[in-house]
């Protein structure tokens, strides 16, 4: 059992966020822990006053959060394509000088569907009007590319350095040369480290100018701790400490000042307010945690790159990069499902699967005999609650016309979670077609998108732990 | 041809056979009546007493069709056996083997997919991975860790639900394999049922408003039948005693023991 330490309410021991107020009430020392979508309106009950963010100890001073930098770019990129990810390192190195690329880094879960993500080599200007525009049945003239195979790995490897080739203008090194290049890149200016892992604490930053810069160490990746020299795990949240984690340099502001971007990402705080606000430019816009900017650096939940935005014929698209978490629109009418869609209630991660897609996980004999089990009595659907990469919790059957979800009342009740509203969505099936809709939810219901969507003004995008609202000129 | 009637089941055994093709009675030593004397016939084979019985309650065929387990093994099955339901496509083609052993009745389950079940008169304990029928619904009972990993090989922290406080659960298995439901029990106890349960299938004509419950403990968990209409069956493992008035189903087939010698 856990006081909450703002309004005294029990809360029992797993709890992330106080069932009565919403404060936090996790011990700071956890791992980093997921920010629940918080979108501003004035419901005190359910919007947390503070949720901490997973920073615990960070070299840069806490104004950097908000990144006000990279308000200001004085100078125009020269090259055509001004992708925010051109000039920066863009891919982590693991250890041992092995470079990676997101693709090979998917999860076996995202490997395992079918559109984990789609890589559009030319973007299609018929795409529709829809709310999200994604893979699969109904946009199929926008998928150039292939489902991911399997593997994960190599296979795919070539999509998206050939679109990272295109967009980066600083050279044509090859995948071996870019890592060297990141690692010079990382070493670039400061004393050479004797035991060859970047010092952070010697990074020539002006940022880093924060009393907590003259600390000896090094920043874990995950939490943002500072880790003593010679450890290798992060004292703080345990995650191995990787060479290549270090902190990017200093950041380069884009090429657009935030007035003359087309379109801008303007960060929604916690508390409903606006905070930070990042410019799109006309090109490719890459956004991950390789980014130089403090506001995505420092989220453990974004991956090295995450999503691309982008526009085609005036109109703003944002391309999931092969992420772990993916990017999360909130939905604003009805949309429609389709079999391992990924959406967001509250503080839970659902995954809408079409009974007819789902796979036995019970081996027939191969004798003819038929695996005995319960009676499907027209399920239509499974929805998994989803606790770990490749891995579901509580499962629910989706059986009647309409199942209603909600933390008090319907067929489907979180009732632990104080960020579910009393009625939140409804999911729904008709003409052999399924449906997701929210029903008025104080902090709404996120669909993932797969592979590429439009984007609106006034979207609300989940990105890692960041909750945007798109801004389009 | 010349026959002799069996001295355990009285079928009628030709001369030469050494052994009783009903019931595997060994004939030798028996008396080979001489051609053309009178002999007194049984008016039938059921007519002797038996050992024990197997009455088909629900099933393919027949209802109160007996099975007469007068031999040393019977074999039951889709394809092989003395007790054979061809149709049922839940059985495997060798299903099961009900045999004697010292005088006691055992039912073993021959490595068949779908398993024997039997109805449970007393709480049973039962293991991590049992599974268990209350109505129509197949259940499988588990309490192992969920695994998982929450950061992938880029170090990206995986955005997931949280975890549920406890690890015990019942997770519906539906015909063809396919998963179901999975409920995630709160506190050290599930009911199951048709309504006003911790896991309700409203659907079920078979389940009982209250069917069972499963109480957990770090080291197992018990199974308890709440006086439900149809009873809850538990998968056996291997093979196991038959006593008097048990009800097994196998596949499709509920069959109810009768023991009628001790």
């Amino acid at each position: 059992m856990i006081i909450c330490p703002n309004c005294s309410r029990e809360n029992e021991d797993h709890y992330k966020f106080c069932l009565g107020c919403g404060t936090e009430i996790s011990k700071a020392t956890a791992a980093p822990k997921p920010r629940p979508m918080v979108m501003p309106v004035p419901v005190p009950t359910v919007v947390p006053a503070a949720v901490a963010r997973p920073r615990v100890v960070s070299l840069h001073p806490p104004e950097v959060v908000d990144a006000p930098g990279f308000t200001t770019r004085p100078t125009a990129d020269a090259d055509a394509t001004p992708t925010l990810m051109g000039d920066v390192p863009t891919f982590d190195t693991g250890d041992g000088g092995t470079t990676t690329s997101p693709i090979g880094e998917l999860s076996a879960e995202a490997a395992d569907h079918d559109m984990p993500f789609d890589v559009l080599d030319q973007p299609t200007p018929a795409m529709d009007v829809g709310v999200v525009a994604r893979g699969g049945t109904d946009h199929p003239q926008a998928l150039l590319a292939p489902p991911a195979s399997s593997q994960g790995g190599a296979a795919s490897v070539d999509l998206p350095f050939e679109v990272l080739r295109d967009e980066a203008p600083e050279d044509g090194a090859e995948e071996p040369g870019r890592s060297g290049d990141f690692l010079d890149a990382s070493l670039k200016g400061m004393p050479a480290p004797s035991t060859g892992v970047p010092r952070l604490s010697a990074r020539p930053t002006p940022l880093a100018a924060g009393p907590a810069a003259s600390v000896e160490g090094r920043l874990c990746g995950s939490c943002g701790a500072v880790v003593p020299d010679g450890f290798k795990f992060c004292g703080v949240c345990g995650s191995r400490y990787e060479a290549d984690r270090a902190a990017p340099d200093a950041f380069v502001p884009p090429a657009h000042e935030v007035g003359e971007a087309p379109a801008r990402l303007v960060l929604i705080h916690p508390d409903g307010s606006e905070g930070a606000t990042f410019p799109v430019g006309p090109g490719e816009t890459t956004l991950g945690r390789s980014h130089p900017s403090s506001l995505f650096s420092e989220d453990p939940f974004l991956s090295p790159r995450h999503a691309t935005f982008f526009f085609v014929k005036g109109q703003l698209f944002v391309r999931d990069e092969g992420s772990l978490n993916g990017v999360f629109l909130r939905i604003k009418a009805e949309v429609e499902l389709f079999h391992w869609d990924m959406f967001r209630i509250g503080q839970q991660l659902l995954r809408f699967e079409e009974m007819s897609q789902v796979r036995p996980v019970m081996p027939g004999a191969g004798d003819g005999t038929t695996v005995m089990g319960s009676p499907v009595r027209g399920a239509w659907g499974r929805m998994p609650t989803i606790v770990a990469i490749d891995t579901t919790a509580a499962v629910w059957v989706l059986r009647k016309p309409e199942e209603f979800v909600g933390r008090e009342r319907g067929d489907v009740v979180f009732n632990e979670d104080g960020f579910v509203s009393g009625a939140h969505a409804k999911i729904s099936t008709r003409d052999g077609r399924y449906f997701l809709a929210d029903l008025d939810s104080t902090n709404g219901t996120y669909l993932r998108i797969k592979g590429e969507g439009l984007v609106a003004p006034g979207d609300l995008l989940l990105l890692g732990q960041q909750l945007f609202k798109v801004e389009i000129d | 041809m010349s026959t002799v009637p069996c001295s355990n089941c009285a079928a009628d055994v030709p001369v030469a056979h050494r052994f009783c093709g009903k019931c595997g009675h060994p004939m030798q030593g028996q008396p080979v009546p001489p051609e053309g004397v009178g002999q007194t016939a049984f008016f039938g084979a059921m007519q002797t007493l038996g050992k024990a019985k197997l009455i088909l309650i629900r099933g393919e065929g027949m209802d109160g069709v007996s099975y007469h387990l007068n031999a040393a093994e019977h074999l039951a099955g889709r394809k092989a056996g003395a007790i054979l339901f061809p149709e049922d496509n839940y059985l495997s083609p060798r299903h099961a083997n009900f045999f004697y052993d010292a005088g006691r009745l055992f039912v073993r389950d021959e490595g068949s997919l779908n398993g024997i079940f039997s109805r449970i008169r007393e709480p049973t304990a039962i293991r991590n991975g049992d599974v268990f029928l209350a109505g129509e619904e197949l259940l499988r009972v588990e309490m192992g860790d969920l695994g998982g990993q929450t950061v992938s090989s880029d170090h990206t922290h995986f955005f997931a639900s949280p975890r549920p406080a406890r690890t015990y659960r019942l997770t519906q298995l539906f015909e063809g394999g396919r998963s179901g439901l999975c409920h995630f029990v709160r506190g050290d106890s599930v009911t199951v049922g048709r309504e006003a349960c911790d896991v309700n299938f409203v659907d079920d004509r078979f389940i009982s408003g209250r069917h069972c419950r499963i109480d957990f403990t770090p080291q197992g968990a018990t199974i308890t039948d709440l006086q439900s209409r149809n009873g809850t069956y538990v998968r056996i493992h291997g093979q196991r005693e038959l006593t008097h008035g048990d009800y097994l189903f196998l596949g499709k087939q509920l069959l109810r023991v009768e023991i009628t010698t001790n």
